[in-house]
C-alpha cells in the first residue's frame, strides 16, 4: 500500500504543440479511493497511464510511496490496473490469466494458487477457470479483469474506465462491488471515468480533469455543492446548472441581480460583492435547487417567471425548460411529480438563495464560495 | 413460368461452373492417372484412366532417378527458409507494428517495396556474391537468397497481423512485469500464431516451387531442388512421358497435402497481399 | 533531486535493433547490395577471370541496337497487358457467378485456385504435353470437332507460341483472381446488390453497373499487381520453349538468363545492364499507376 503523489507533471506528446497534461499536481493518500473524472479527451486517461508507467513524463515528479517512480518501468511498479477493454490474453484460460502476473515476481507455486484460488472464490469465478476469455460474458470478463489485478495485491490499483463496456444493471452492481472491494481491501486505488455518477458514488475524494489542467479536488458533495468554476458546476450534475448571465445591482444594503426585465433579489450583503456591482456576472441555479411552490420562508427564496417550453414527466419528478425574457439560453427547472402545467403556461418558480452560484465571466471561476452564502442566509 | 427460367438459367451457370472446373483440375487429373500408368499404356492412349495402378513407378523414381535426393534437398532448402524467416520476419513485424521509433515506416516500406523488384535485378549479383564466399551451388547458398526473397512478404503479412493486436494486451502484460522480449514471446507471438501458420505454409509453397534462383545458383545433380530435378529428367527421358508424369506427382504432392489440410490458410496467404 | 525525462523511444533501441536487425541486415545483404552492385556491374564487361573493364554507358548504347532486346520487350509488354486483363475478367465473372450461390461453392473454390500452387516447372510440363501435335489433347479436341485444319504444333510455331503460353498463365492465374474479387464481392454492401434487383436490373447489368464499378479499387490493384508479376516472367517460357522458336517467344527475363548463364558470351555486364533497365521500367511503371491511381480517387472522393 501506498500513497501517489504528481507534482506539476507535464506531458506532452511527440510533435504535438498542446501539452496533454498540463502542469497537474495531486496527491493520493495511501488507502484512499480517488476518482478522476472529466469529458474525453480531457488528459486523465493519460494521467493514469503515467502513473502506470505507461507513458513516459515529460517534465514533474511522481513518487508512489515516497519512492521517485519517473523512470522505473511499468514492470518494476507496484501496480496493478484494470483497461476498459480488460486486455485479458485471449490465448490463456482464466487461470493462467489470473497467475501470469504472478509467476514473473517469482512468487512461490503453492503462493500462487492460494492466491488465484482465494480471488477467483471471491468473485465467483471458480467454476469459470479452465475457459478461455472468448468464452465469458461481458459481466464474466470484467471480473476476471478485476481478478487479476487483485491476486497480484499491488500497492495501488489503477481503473482505466472499467465499467463502460458493461451494460446499465450490471455497472450498479459491479460499482457496488468495487467500492466493497475497497474497504475489504484498503489498498490506495485511482479510478478514471468519464460518468459523474460513478465517481458520486464510488470516489472518497474526485479530482475533475478539463483540457489536461486539474479544475477541482475534493469529496463529492463538496465538490458538487461548490463547483470550481463553470466546467465543474455543468459537468457535475444532471441535468447540468442553468447558467446566464446577469447584471448585479446595489439594493439598499443587499444585491439583486437584473434578468431580462426581471429582477432576483440576491439578499446577499452588499460588502461581500461589492466589486462586481454594476458588472455582468455568470449566476448559476441548478435544476434540482428550484421549485414550484413558495418556501415557507420567504426571506431566503428568490423567483422568476417564464414561459414552459418543454415538459418532460418522468413520474418521480418533472422536468420542465422555461423560455425566460432576456435570456438567450432554455432555464431547465425540477418541479415536483405533482406538478400539472401545460406547454405555453406562465409560472413563476423559486429558489433558495444560498443554493445559487456566481461565477466571474472573465475566468469562469466562482466568485461566491458557499461560506458567503451561508453567512448571507444566517445573517437574515 | 418465371420459376422455371430462373432454374433453366441457374443450371446453365452451373454447367459452365463445372466445365471450368473440369478445365481447372482437368490437366492434374490427367498428370496424376498418366504417373500411375507406364509409357506404353499412355502412348496407345492417351487420356485413358489407369486400369491398373501402378504404384512401383514412384518407388522406381525415387529409389533410381535421384527423386529422393532432390527431395530432402527441397525438404531441408524449404523449411529451414521457412524457419529462419518467421523468427526473423515475426520479430521485425513486432517491432514494426508496436514501437514507434523514427523512421519504423522508412524501414517497412524499404522492405516491402522489394515485392517489386524483378529477380534479375538481384540475380547475377548473387550469383557473383556466392560465388565469391564459396556458397555457390550449395543448399545453404540457396537457403540465405530465399530468405531474402521471401522477406518481403513475411514481414508484410506479419506486421499487419500484430498491428490489429490491441495495445491494451501489451500494457497489461507490462504492468504484469514482463519485459519487451518475454512479451513479444509469451503474448505477441501465441496470439499471432495463426498468421504465423500461414506465412510458414505460403512461404514453404512458394520456395518449393521456386525455380528461377535455384538455377541459377545450382548446378550439380545431387543439389538439385525437385524443380529442377523434375526438369532435368524431362530434359534426358524426354519420351518417358510415364516417368516424367511421376516425377512431376512426387514433387506436388507435398504440396496438395498441405492445400488439402490448410486450403482456407493457404487462399488468405496467397491473396493477403491483394485484397485491401 | 535531480531526475532526468526518458524521450519516448529512448532507451528502446537496444531491443529495437535486436528486433528489426536481422530482418534488416539480411535486407542490406541480400536485397540492396546485389541490385547496387547490379547496377554498378552494368558499366563494366565482366569476363571470368579477367578484370572488370570499366566501359561506360557502351552496355546500355548496345542495348538500345539489341533488336532481341526490344523482342523480348514487346512479348512481355504483350503478356504483361493481355494476360492480367483475361485473368482478371474471367475471374470477376466466375466470382459473380459463386456469388449467386451456385452450389458446391466451397468446392469450386478449393478446385479452383489449385493451379496457383502447382510448380511452374509442373505446369510447363502438363501444357507442353496438352500442346503435342500428336496426341495433345489441344489438337486432338480440333480433330474430334472435325477442324482438322485447325491442326498446329502450337508452341512449334512462331505465329502461335507467344499465344499458347500466355493461355497456360492464365489457366495457372484466374483462379487466384478470382478468390480476391469474390472476396471483395462479398464486401459489398447487400442492400445495393438488392436494390439494384428492384430496379430489375439484369444479370449482367448488376455486374457492369454495381459490381465493377463498386470494386475498381480492388480491380485495378488486381491489374497493376499482375502487370508487374508478368512483367518478370520466367519460368513457363524457359521450361517450355526457352524463348523460342525463332525468339517469338523471348521475354526480358529468359533474355537476361540467357545472356549471363546460357550463351558463352561470358559476360555479366551486359545482362546487368538489361535487368537495370527493366527494374526501372518496372518501377517507373508502379509510380506511374498509383500516382494515377491515386488521384483518380482523389477526384471521386
Amino acid at each position: 500500500m501506498a500513497s501517489v503523489a504528481l507534482e506539476n507533471v507535464n506531458k506532452r506528446y511527440d510533435k504535438a504543440k498542446e501539452l496533454a497534461v498540463d502542469s497537474l499536481s495531486l496527491e493520493v493518500e495511501d488507502g484512499e479511493f480517488l476518482v478522476i473524472l472529466g469529458p474525453s479527451g480531457c488528459g486523465k486517461s493519460t494521467v493514469l497511464r503515467m502513473i502506470a508507467g505507461l507513458e513516459t513524463i515529460t517534465s514533474g515528479t511522481l513518487t508512489i510511496g515516497g519512492k521517485l517512480m519517473n523512470n522505473v518501468p511499468a514492470k518494476d511498479r507496484n501496480i496493478a490496473m484494470v483497461f476498459q477493454s480488460y486486455a485479458l490474453y485471449p490465448h490463456m484460460t482464466v487461470k493462467q490469466n489470473l497467475s501470469f502476473g504472478l509467476r514473473r515476481r517469482r512468487i512461490a507455486k503453492d503462493e500462487i494458487a492460494r492466491r488465484v484460488e482465494e480471488t477467483s472464490t471471491m468473485l465467483g469465478l471458480s467454476e469459470l477457470l479452465r475457459r478461455k476469455p472468448h468464452a465469458l460474458s461481458g459481466g464474466q470478463r470484467q471480473r476476471v479483469a478485476l481478478g487479476r489485478a487483485i491476486v497480484r495485491e499491488p500497492e495501488v490499483f489503477l481503473f482505466d474506465e472499467p465499467l463502460s463496456n458493461l451494460d446499465a444493471a450490471l455497472r450498479v452492481n459491479t460499482r457496488n462491488e468495487l467500492v466493497k472491494q475497497h474497504q475489504r481491501l484498503g489498498t490506495t486505488m485511482i479510478y478514471v471515468t468519464h460518468d459523474q455518477i460513478e465517481a458520486m458514488t464510488m470516489g472518497e475524494r474526485i479530482c475533475i480533469i478539463n483540457n489536461g489542467r486539474l479544475v477541482q479536488v475534493g469529496k463529492p458533495l463538496e465538490v458538487y455543492r461548490n463547483p470550481a468554476d463553470t466546467f465543474v458546476a455543468k459537468f457535475l450534475g444532471n441535468p447540468p446548472m442553468n447558467l446566464f448571465s446577469v447584471h448585479l445591482a446595489a439594493a439598499g444594503e443587499k444585491v439583486s441581480a437584473r434578468i431580462g426585465k426581471q429582477i432576483l433579489d440576491l439578499k446577499w450583503p452588499l460588502s461581500e460583492l461589492v466589486e462586481h456591482v454594476g458588472s455582468t456576472v455568470i449566476l448559476g441555479v441548478r435544476p434540482e435547487d428550484t421549485s414550484e411552490i413558495p418556501p415557507t420562508n420567504k426571506g431566503e427564496a428568490a423567483s422568476l417567471t417564464g414561459r414552459i417550453s418543454a415538459i418532460e414527466a418522468l413520474g418521480s419528478e418533472t422536468l420542465v425548460v422555461l423560455d425566460i425574457d432576456g435570456v438567450d439560453q432554455a432555464f431547465r427547472a425540477r418541479l415536483s411529480r405533482y406538478a400539472t402545467y401545460q406547454l405555453g403556461d406562465k409560472i413563476r418558480i423559486y429558489t433558495d438563495v444560498s443554493s445559487l452560484h456566481i461565477f466571474d465571466p472573465q475566468t469562469s471561476m466562482t466568485i461566491l464560495d458557499s461560506t458567503i452564502s451561508k453567512r448571507a442566509t444566517t445573517s437574515l | 413460368m418465371k420459376q422455371l427460367s430462373r432454374l433453366s438459367v441457374r443450371s446453365a451457370l452451373f454447367i459452365l461452373l463445372v466445365l471450368y472446373t473440369a478445365y481447372a483440375i482437368g490437366p492434374l487429373i490427367w498428370l496424376g492417372s498418366m504417373s500411375l500408368r507406364t509409357t506404353s499404356e499412355i502412348d496407345s492412349s492417351h487420356y485413358a484412366l489407369p486400369n491398373t495402378f501402378h504404384w512401383w513407378k514412384f518407388h522406381e523414381a525415387w529409389a533410381n532417378s535421384n527423386y529422393n535426393n532432390y527431395f530432402w534437398n527441397s525438404v531441408f532448402v524449404a523449411t529451414t527458409s521457412v524457419l529462419v524467416l518467421v523468427v526473423i520476419g515475426a520479430m521485425a513485424g513486432y517491432c514494426l507494428a508496436r514501437y514507434p521509433f523514427r523512421g519504423n515506416r522508412a524501414v517497412f516500406f524499404a522492405i516491402f517495396s522489394t515485392i517489386m523488384l524483378p529477380p534479375q535485378i538481384t540475380v547475377i549479383s548473387l550469383f557473383q556474391i556466392l560465388v565469391k564466399y564459396g556458397l555457390f551451388d550449395t543448399l545453404t547458398g540457396l537457403t540465405l537468397v530465399y530468405i531474402g526473397v521471401q522477406m518481403p512478404i513475411t514481414l508484410y503479412i506479419l506486421e499487419g497481423f500484430f498491428k490489429r493486436i490491441p495495445r491494451d494486451l501489451f500494457d497489461a502484460a507490462k504492468i504484469d512485469g514482463y519485459g519487451d522480449f518475454e512479451i513479444f514471446w509469451r503474448i505477441g507471438l501465441p496470439i499471432a500464431m495463426p498468421a504465423v501458420v500461414t506465412v510458414m505454409i505460403l512461404n514453404f509453397i512458394l520456395l518449393w516451387n521456386e525455380f528461377l534462383y535455384a538455377v541459377v545458383l545450382i548446378t550439380s545433380d545431387e543439389k538439385r531442388t525437385l524443380p529442377l530435378g523434375v526438369q532435368k529428367f524431362m530434359g534426358d527421358q524426354f519420351s518417358d512421358i510415364g516417368m516424367v508424369a511421376t516425377g512431376a506427382m512426387i514433387s506436388i504432392i507435398p504440396v496438395i497435402i498441405a492445400y488439402a489440410f490448410f486450403s482456407e490458410k493457404i487462399i488468405q496467404g496467397m491473396t493477403a497481399g491483394a485484397v485491401k | 533531486m535531480s531526475i532526468w525525462y526518458r524521450r519516448e523511444s529512448n532507451g528502446q533501441w537496444p531491443i529495437i535493433a535486436l528486433f528489426v536487425g536481422p530482418a534488416l541486415l539480411g535486407y542490406i545483404l541480400l536485397t540492396i547490395y546485389p541490385v547496387l552492385l547490379t547496377i554498378y556491374n552494368s558499366f563494366f564487361e565482366i569476363r571470368p577471370r579477367n578484370a572488370a573493364a570499366f566501359i561506360g554507358w557502351k552496355n546500355y548504347a548496345a542495348l538500345a541496337s539489341d533488336r532481341t532486346f526490344w523482342l523480348a520487350v514487346r512479348h512481355t509488354l504483350i503478356w504483361a497487358l493481355v494476360a492480367p486483363v483475361l485473368e482478371v475478367v474471367l475471374g470477376l465473372l466466375l466470382a459473380v457467378t459463386i456469388y449467386a450461390r451456385a452450389p458446391l461453392g466451397r468446392f469450386f473454390r478449393v478446385a479452383w485456385f489449385s493451379p496457383v500452387l502447382i510448380s511452374y516447372v509442373v505446369v510447363a510440363i502438363m501444357w507442353s504435353w496438352l500442346y503435342n501435335y500428336d496426341w495433345g489433347l489441344v489438337n486432338a479436341g480440333l480433330r474430334a470437332l472435325n477442324l482438322e485444319g485447325l491442326q498446329r504444333s502450337w508452341l512449334g510455331e512462331p505465329g502461335t507460341a507467344l499465344w499458347a503460353l500466355i493461355v497456360v498463365d492464365v489457366w495457372k492465374w484466374t483462379g487466384f483472381h478470382l478468390i480476391v474479387c469474390l472476396a471483395a464481392v462479398h464486401g459489398l454492401p447487400q442492400e445495393v446488390i438488392e436494390s439494384a434487383e428492384m430496379d430489375n436490373c439484369g444479370w449482367l447489368g448488376k455486374i457492369y453497373f454495381i459490381v465493377v464499378p463498386m470494386l475498381a479499387p480492388t480491380l485495378i490493384g488486381l491489374l497493376v499487381l499482375g502487370f508487374v508479376g508478368k512483367m518478370k516472367v520466367f519460368d513457363l517460357v524457359w521450361i517450355m520453349t526457352q524463348g523460342g522458336p525463332l525468339w517469338s517467344t523471348e521475354t526480358v527475363s529468359t533474355y537476361v538468363y540467357k545472356r549471363a548463364f546460357d550463351w558463352n558470351t561470358f559476360d555479366l555486364g551486359y545482362p546487368c545492364g538489361i535487368a537495370t533497365v527493366w527494374f526501372a521500367a518496372i518501377l517507373l511503371c508502379v509510380i506511374l499507376f498509383t500516382t494515377v491511381f491515386r488521384q483518380r480517387e482523389k477526384l471521386e472522393y
